[in-house]
C-alpha cells in the first residue's frame, strides 16, 4: 500500500515538473520571438516563469532527495561508505530530514501569513499563499520520504535519471 | 567574527563527512544566525531566502540552459564536432589532438560539465587518436584538459551562480567569459602544436581534406553554431537578457532536435527529467549558499578579514594572488562549484573594497578552480577519464597534462596582468 502510494506520488510529481519545465521554456521562447518579431510580448512573463520555476524545484525536491542526487563532497567516500560507518549515514539522514522539516514548517507559517495579508505577485497578482503551501508540503514529503527510505525500506526507491547516449 | 570562522570550518567538516553541501550550509547558517541574533530570526530568514531564490526570474536561466545543453548533447553533437574539427585541422601536425580540443571546447560549452565532456570524448576521440599512433599521454591529456574549457564559454552555469552570489550582471559575466574561454582554446591548441613539433612521434600528421568535405562536415554542427552565435550575439547586442537567451536557446534546441527526428517522446521525457534533477540539486546548494552569505555578513567575518588584510598592508595583485592560491589549493580537494559557493561571499567584499571589478574576479576565480580539475592529487577530470579508460595509468595522464597546466597558469597570469582580456568586450557592449 505504502509502495503503491509512493509510486503514484512519484509519477504525479515527475509529470508535473516535466509539464512546468516545458511550459516555462515555451512561454519564454514565445515571449522573446513575440516581442522581437511581432512586437507582442507575453504579459506577466516574469510572474509566470517565477511560479513555474518554484513548482519545478519543489516538485523535484522529494525526488532528488530520495535519489541521493544532492551535491556532495565524495573525497572520503571509500572510508565513509564502509559498513562500520553506517551510523554516520543514519545521522546524515536525520539531519537532512530535520532541515527539510524546518523548511516545511516555516513555509507553512509563510503560507498562512501570505493568506492573511493577501500576498500576491507583482504583475498577474497570483496569490503566494497556495504556492508556499505547496512548497511546505513538498519539503515535508521530502523529509518523510527520506526517513521512510533510509530506515524502513533500506534501499534507494528512486534511481537518478539516465544520462542517455551523449555521443 | 569568530562565529564566521567556526562556521566555515563546520561547513568544511560536515561536507567532507558527506553531508550534502546544501544541507551543510543550511545547518551551519541556521545555527550561526541563531547564535548571533536569535532562533526566531534564523527561522524567518530560512523561507525568505529560499523564496527569494526560487522566485527569481534571473535564476530561471539555470534550468533552461541545462535543458538546452541536454537536448543538444543527445543529438550526437560530440561526434559531429569532432568530425568537423578534424576536417579542418586533421592535416596539421597534431591535427587529431587539435580537433579533439576544439570538439571538447564546443561540447563542454554546451553540456556545461567537464566530467561529462571527459567521459564522452574519451569514447569519441580517444580511439581515433590511438589508432593513428598518438601517444597515450597526449591523447588522454588533451581530453582531460579540453573538458575544462567550456566552463567559461557561455552559457556557463557556474558564472550564473557567481553572478547571483555577488549580485553581478549575469549578461556581463557571460560576455566577459568569451575571450578568456577562446584564449584558453587557442593556447591549448598552441601547446599541442608545440608538443607535436618538438616530439613528432607523439602526434603524427593526417591527410588534408578538400573544401567540399570540410563544408559538408559542417552539416552536423550548423545548428549548434547558430544557437551559440545567437546567444552570444543577442547578449552582446542587448537584444535579450540571459533568461530570455536561455528560453530562446532551449526552444531552438528542442525545435531543431524534433525537426531532425532526434527527439522522440522517450528522449524528451529523459532530457526533461535529467534537467529538472540537475536544476533542483543546484537550487538546493544555492539556498544554502545564500543563507550562508547572510551569516558571513552578520558575523562580521568579511569585515574582519578586510581589516586584517589592510593592517597587514596586503593589497592589489598580491591580494588577488593570495586569494587565488587559496582557491587553487582548495580546488585540489573540492568541487569548483562548492568552493565558489562557500568562499566567494567571503572574499567578494574584499575584492570590491580594493576597487577590483567583480566581473573580472569571477572569470579569474573560475579559471583558477578549473585548473584544479587537472592537477594532482585529486584532478577529477583525470579520474573520470580513468574510469572510462581503465588501461591508462593515472601517472601517464598527469604527466601528459603538465604542459597544459603550465599553459593554464600562463593564462591566469595574463588575465590578472591584463584584466582587459575579460573586460574589453563587456565595455564594448556597453555593460
Amino acid at each position: 500500500m505504502a509502495k503503491r502510494l509512493f509510486h503514484l506520488l512519484k509519477t504525479l510529481l515527475e509529470y508535473l515538473l516535466m509539464i512546468c519545465l516545458l511550459v516555462m521554456v515555451t512561454i519564454n521562447f514565445a515571449d522573446v520571438t513575440g516581442r522581437h518579431l511581432f512586437n507582442h510580448p507575453i504579459y506577466g512573463i516574469h510572474d509566470l516563469t517565477e511560479h513555474l520555476m518554484a513548482l519545478v524545484v519543489f516538485c523535484g525536491l522529494p525526488l532528488v532527495t530520495m535519489a541521493g542526487m544532492h551535491l556532495t563532497v565524495d573525497l572520503l567516500d571509500r572510508f565513509l561508505q564502509s559498513p562500520s560507518m553506517r551510523w554516520l549515514q543514519h545521522v546524515i539522514a536525520v539531519l537532512m530530514a530535520v532541515i527539510l522539516g524546518l523548511i516545511g514548517w516555516t513555509f507553512l507559517q509563510s503560507s498562512l501569513e501570505a493568506g492573511a495579508i493577501a500576498d500576491v505577485s507583482n504583475e498577474l497578482r497570483l496569490p503566494r499563499g497556495p504556492l508556499y503551501l505547496f512548497m511546505a508540503i513538498s519539503a515535508l514529503l521530502s523529509a518523510l520520504g527520506l526517513l521512510y527510505q533510509h530506515f524502513l525500506v533500506n534501499e534507494k526507491l528512486i534511481t537518478p535519471p539516465d544520462h542517455g547516449d551523449a555521443l | 567574527m569568530s562565529i564566521g570562522i567556526l562556521a566555515i570550518v563546520a561547513v568544511l567538516i560536515l561536507s567532507f563527512l558527506r553531508v550534502p553541501l546544501g544541507f551543510s550550509l543550511l545547518t551551519v547558517s541556521l545555527v550561526g544566525i541563531a547564535l548571533i541574533m536569535d532562533t526566531e530570526v534564523a527561522l524567518s530568514l530560512l523561507p525568505m531566502t529560499i523564496s527569494e531564490a526560487v522566485l527569481s526570474y534571473e535564476l530561471a536561466v539555470v534550468p533552461m540552459f541545462i535543458l538546452m545543453g541536454n537536448v543538444i548533447s543527445r543529438t550526437g553533437i560530440s561526434r559531429d564536432l569532432f568530425t568537423s574539427a578534424n576536417a579542418f585541422f586533421g592535416h596539421i601536425r597534431g591535427g587529431l589532438s587539435l580537433s579533439t580540443m576544439v570538439a571538447c571546447a564546443g561540447f563542454s560549452a554546451v553540456c556545461g560539465s567537464s566530467y561529462a565532456t571527459a567521459a564522452t570524448m574519451s569514447k569519441v576521440a580517444y580511439p581515433s587518436m590511438r589508432s593513428y599512433g598518438y601517444s597515450e599521454g597526449l591523447a588522454t591529456a588533451t581530453i582531460a584538459a579540453g573538458g575544462t574549457l567550456g566552463i567559461l564559454i557561455p552559457p556557463s552555469i557556474i558564472l550564473v551562480i557567481y553572478g547571483i552570489l555577488t549580485q553581478s550582471n549575469i549578461g556581463d559575466l557571460f560576455i566577459a567569459g568569451v575571450v578568456p574561454g577562446l584564449l584558453g582554446l587557442v593556447m591549448y591548441m598552441g601547446c599541442i602544436y608545440l608538443i607535436s613539433v618538438l616530439n613528432p612521434a607523439t602526434a603524427p600528421q593526417g591527410e588534408r581534406m578538400d573544401w567540399k568535405i570540410r563544408l559538408s562536415s559542417l552539416k552536423g554542427v550548423w545548428s549548434f553554431l547558430f544557437i551559440f552565435a545567437l546567444i552570444i550575439g543577442g547578449l552582446y547586442l542587448k537584444w535579450f537578457s540571459p533568461t530570455e537567451a536561455a528560453g530562446i536557446g532551449a526552444g531552438i534546441a528542442l525545435l531543431v532536435a524534433a525537426l531532425s527526428g532526434k527527439l522522440s517522446l522517450k528522449t524528451l521525457r529523459e532530457v526533461l527529467l535529467e534537467t529538472a534533477y540537475t536544476s533542483v540539486a543546484l537550487y538546493s546548494v544555492l539556498f544554502g549558499a545564500l543563507l550562508f552569505s547572510k551569516l558571513i555578513s552578520y558575523s562580521g567575518l568579511a569585515d574582519g578579514i578586510l581589516e586584517t588584510v589592510q593592517a597587514a598592508g596586503v593589497e592589489g595583485v598580491g591580494l588577488i594572488i593570495m586569494i587565488l592560491l587559496v582557491f587553487l589549493l582548495l580546488g585540489c580537494v573540492m568541487d569548483s562549484l562548492a568552493i565558489i559557493l562557500i568562499f566567494v561571499p567571503l572574499f567578494s567584499p574584499l575584492i570590491m573594497a580594493q576597487g577590483f571589478d567583480l566581473v573580472w574576479f569571477g572569470i579569474v576565480v573560475v579559471v583558477a578552480t578549473e585548473i584544479a580539475l587537472i592537477t594532482p592529487p585529486i584532478g577529477m577530470n583525470v579520474f573520470v577519464l580513468r574510469a572510462a579508460l581503465p588501461d591508462v595509468p593515472v601517472a601517464t595522464v598527469f604527466k601528459g597534462l603538465l604542459p597544459f597546466i603550465m599553459t593554464d597558469v600562463l593564462r591566469l597570469a595574463l588575465l590578472i596582468t591584463f584584466p582587459g582580456i575579460a573586460l574589453w568586450l563587456v565595455a564594448l557592449s556597453g555593460g
